[in-house]
């Protein structure tokens, strides 16, 4: 079957009108053969038919106006039968969509259509649809791409394969050779990455809904939201009252008041210990310790230390009374993970400092095989450049536990916020004398209390229990600071 | 406020301007006794006569060489092309003189000319007849390149390049040159509504929002706005809002508009017919990724024509020619499927 198509002639060409028929329904005619004779708003052309066989419809009678397009007569390979012969031209609207496919016979049934007409079928898309679909003027083009066909903006730098050259696509992924596997960059689109940045938020602990999981603005926006902590920026540790929440709430100013933009630790500090307090559940143990022994061997020290020797302080016995507290509790020296609980082989203390609108906490490593010596001669520079904001990386990360000292405030008491990533900290108050009961008789005596906060996945109230029962033995019995 | 078509609005670009300066004149082929091949100076033989309006014979370079002439010696010649396919027999005239000869004449002669006729792709005239060729003059220092989409812009901008002093090529959107005010209107109220203001003339490369949207940016020019305009109504059923830029004139090139739009929608789908390797959708990407790097949610999109010559088969040219099914999905993909 061929059908015979009301051509166009000339760029204003919309319409033509049939002079006349030159073939008969019924007519044998040859390919070349001219068929009928169109006037155009130029002249008179003669069209031909494309294939041989038989005339066997007419769609548009001399007089007639057909549009650009519209199928005008059908050519088959047989001659016609006889009612169909006689029949009256049909409108060529409803006619022409029946003309057959040849080798794209089913266009496609299975995959969606974008509603402009029959579906041509993915391999055999671009080559052999066009021909098979007949298109008449007054209907929309017969053909719609294919599921899996891409779009026309796919050719690039070559030809197509039909038409001898290779493909390549816009937008699709160049695999690229090179690059170390395994070192896989974090996927993230440039305005997620800006977002991230004015926010203070590590893309790295994201999770991406873009593809390969990268991270787009939705995610960004979703975790600024959401008042999780994403922060970046490295460990800033705990010391009561806690700071401001860095979840969504906003207040605003009334007139006069002050009003400070936070700086990277402070906005660290708030968004790492909202995260603490709402992600672990603390519980608090608090003990009295009796210090009288603890300063008068700490005098001792100090006053036969030779020359050279460096004071020891109150904090480095405190900090070596943990260690020899926290080997005996291993349980206190672990943190909690995926329903673990990770024990650690050492005993890192760290120690938090209060400097200029903001805390950091060095840390003094592997405390349990460390004299108190040691550990003072380590601990002092520490502090110093905490206080001077100096400290390297490695200084203030890999803690275990934390001591936060408030002992020089007159306290009589503080709870702490547990810094993440450990299972406890302990909140220190000043020594203080008190009327204490020894041996029945009320007597002045130099007492501290100390409150350990813990996390409550990885230690029950027990085991808090006995690690400050360990660690009050150890600071009054002082001579296992040293032999510890 | 009239509402007319564009083909329309070039005929009275050309009739208030012929009126208003005697030194302007048409140029070109069956300009007078035949009408105009597209009509578009149908009339103009009889009331400006045969001096204002010639009739030349079958030579492209005859006809910009003698613009070009024309426009040194102080005329205003409007030099047009039956199609801008045509005007490739004249690229050496327009490439090497009209675009150069101001500068090769350290300013002292200039070239106040208009280039202008019927580009793009049109219904089956096939690959020699149908084609978008705006990067050949978009790659000429010198020239201004204007690509009017709405009756307004095809009447105003047309108005402004002849009353410029450098030559001009515009580029007249055959696809949509002859529909009738209806389609227009349906697309977008008032899209087919022109001013009345003989001397409304918009100042060159300003691009223009034409719908304001938050999620994507379609940018596009002639006949792809029209087309960006559907898309963005598509969009909208899926509860995506695109805005949607109309760029007006390539040369010279407004980026402001399309960067804002983008720092706002954080993505981009930049549509042409041209041929998309080497197109002007290419250089608008990468002044995009250049300039708004960080504002990017997604990478760019490009929508453009296949890179082929153009086939005759109806069904094959529906292939090979963007529509706004295509700017739909590549807006989703920047969307990342949403």
């Amino acid at each position: 079957m061929a059908d015979i198509i009301l051509p166009k002639m000339g760029d204003a060409m919309e319409e033509g009108r049939i002079v006349q028929w030159l073939k008969n329904v019924g007519d044998a005619v040859k390919a070349g053969e001219p068929v009928v004779e169109i006037e155009t708003d130029k002249s008179n052309v003669e069209v031909e038919a494309e294939e041989s066989g038989f005339l066997q419809k007419i769609n548009t009678q001399p007089g007639e106006l057909a549009p650009v397009g519209a199928v005008i007569a059908v050519i088959g390979a047989e001659a016609p039968s006889a009612d169909a012969s006689s029949a009256p031209a049909p409108a060529p609207a409803a006619e022409a969509p029946k003309a057959e496919p040849k080798a794209a016979a089913a266009p496609a049934e299975s995959g969606k259509s974008n509603g402009t007409g029959p579906k041509v079928p993915e391999e055999t898309a671009p080559k052999a649809a066009p021909e098979e679909n007949p298109s008449g003027a007054s209907q929309p083009v017969m053909v719609t791409r294919a599921e899996g066909w891409k779009p026309f903006d796919s050719f690039v730098g070559a030809l197509p394969e039909n038409l001898g050259g290779t493909a390549s696509v816009i937008g699709e992924p160049i695999a690229v050779s090179g690059g170390s596997a395994g070192s896989e960059r974090l996927k993230a689109t440039p305005v997620a990455r800006a977002m991230a940045q004015a926010n203070n938020l590590d893309l790295a602990r994201l999770k991406g809904s873009g593809p390969d999981g990268g991270i787009v603005k939705a995610d960004v926006e979703a975790a600024l939201s959401s008042g999780a902590n994403f922060a970046t920026a490295p460990a800033a540790a705990s010391t009561a009252p806690a700071t401001a929440p860095a979840s969504s709430v906003s207040v605003s100013a009334a007139e006069g008041d002050e009003v400070v933009e936070y700086n990277a630790m402070r906005r660290t500090i708030a968004r790492r210990l909202t995260e603490s307090k709402q992600t672990i559940p603390h519980f608090y143990v608090t003990s009295e310790i009796d210090m009288q022994a603890y300063l008068d061997l700490r005098e001792q020290i100090n006053a036969s230390a030779g020359e050279g020797q460096g004071k020891v302080s109150v904090t480095d016995m405190l900090v070596k009374a943990c260690a020899v507290a926290l080997v005996e509790n291993p349980v206190v020296n672990s943190v909690f993970s995926d329903n673990t609980r990770i024990t650690r082989k050492s005993v890192n203390i760290g120690v938090a400092v209060a400097i200029a609108d903001g805390l950091i906490v060095p840390v003094v490593k592997n405390c349990e095989n460390k004299s108190l010596r040691a550990i003072a001669k380590e601990t002092r520079p520490l502090i110093e450049r905490a206080r001077e904001n100096k400290l390297k990386p490695d200084e203030y990360t890999g803690g275990t536990f934390t001591i936060s000292n408030l002992g020089q405030y007159d306290v009589e008491n503080f709870a702490a916020i547990i810094n993440p990533g450990e299972a406890a900290i302990l909140a220190v108050s000043s020594v203080r004398e008190v009327p204490a009961v020894v041996d029945g008789q009320i007597v002045p005596r130099k007492r501290m209390k100390v409150t350990l906060c813990a996390d409550h996945r990885v230690m029950d109230g027990v085991a808090g229990a006995i690690f400050l029962q360990s660690l009050k033995r150890v600071i009054e019995n002082p001579l296992q600071i040293l032999a510890g | 406020m009239a509402k007319i078509r564009y083909t329309d609005a070039l005929t009275l670009a050309l009739q208030e301007e012929m009126d208003r300066d005697e030194s302007v004149f048409i140029i070109g082929e069956e300009v007078g006794q035949y009408l105009g091949t597209l009509q578009v100076t149908k009339g103009f033989l009889e009331k400006y006569g045969k001096n204002r309006v010639v009739d030349t014979p079958i030579s492209e370079v005859g006809i910009i060489g003698t613009g070009i002439g024309a426009a040194m010696a102080g005329l205003r010649p409007v030099c047009e092309m039956m199609r801008m396919d045509f005007a490739l027999p004249a690229y050496d005239q327009i490439a090497q003189h009209a675009a150069k000869i101001r500068y090769m004449f350290g300013g002292q002669f200039k070239v106040p000319m208009v280039i202008r006729g019927p580009s793009g792709v049109v219904n089956q005239l096939s690959a020699q007849h149908s084609q978008a060729l705006e990067a050949l003059f978009c790659h000429c220092p010198g020239l201004k390149v204007v690509v009017p989409a709405t009756p307004a812009d095809a009447k105003g901008l047309l108005k402004s390049a002849i009353r410029d002093d450098n030559p001009v090529v515009v580029l007249e959107a055959l696809k949509i040159q002859f529909q009738k005010v209806d389609w227009w209107e349906e697309i977008q109220e008032g899209l087919s509504e022109v001013p009345d203001d003989p001397d409304f003339y918009p100042e060159l490369g300003k691009a223009k929002v034409l719908r304001e949207g938050t999620d994507v940016t379609l940018v596009g020019y002639s006949t792809m706005t029209t087309t960006n305009l559907r898309a963005a109504k598509l969009l909208e059923k899926d509860g995506i809002s695109a805005e949607v830029v109309d760029l007006r004139t390539l040369l010279p090139l407004d980026m402001a508009t399309p960067l804002a739009s983008i720092k706002k929608t954080h993505r981009a789908v930049v549509v042409q017919e041209q041929w998309g390797l080497y197109g002007c959708a290419a250089e608008i990407s990468a002044q995009i990724a250049e300039r708004a790097f960080y504002d990017l949610d997604a990478p760019v999109q490009r929508v453009t024509g296949a890179f082929v010559p153009m086939p005759y088969s109806r069904a094959l040219e529906t292939l090979a020619y963007p529509n706004e099914n295509d700017v739909v999905a590549a807006a989703k993909r920047t969307l990342y499927g949403k």
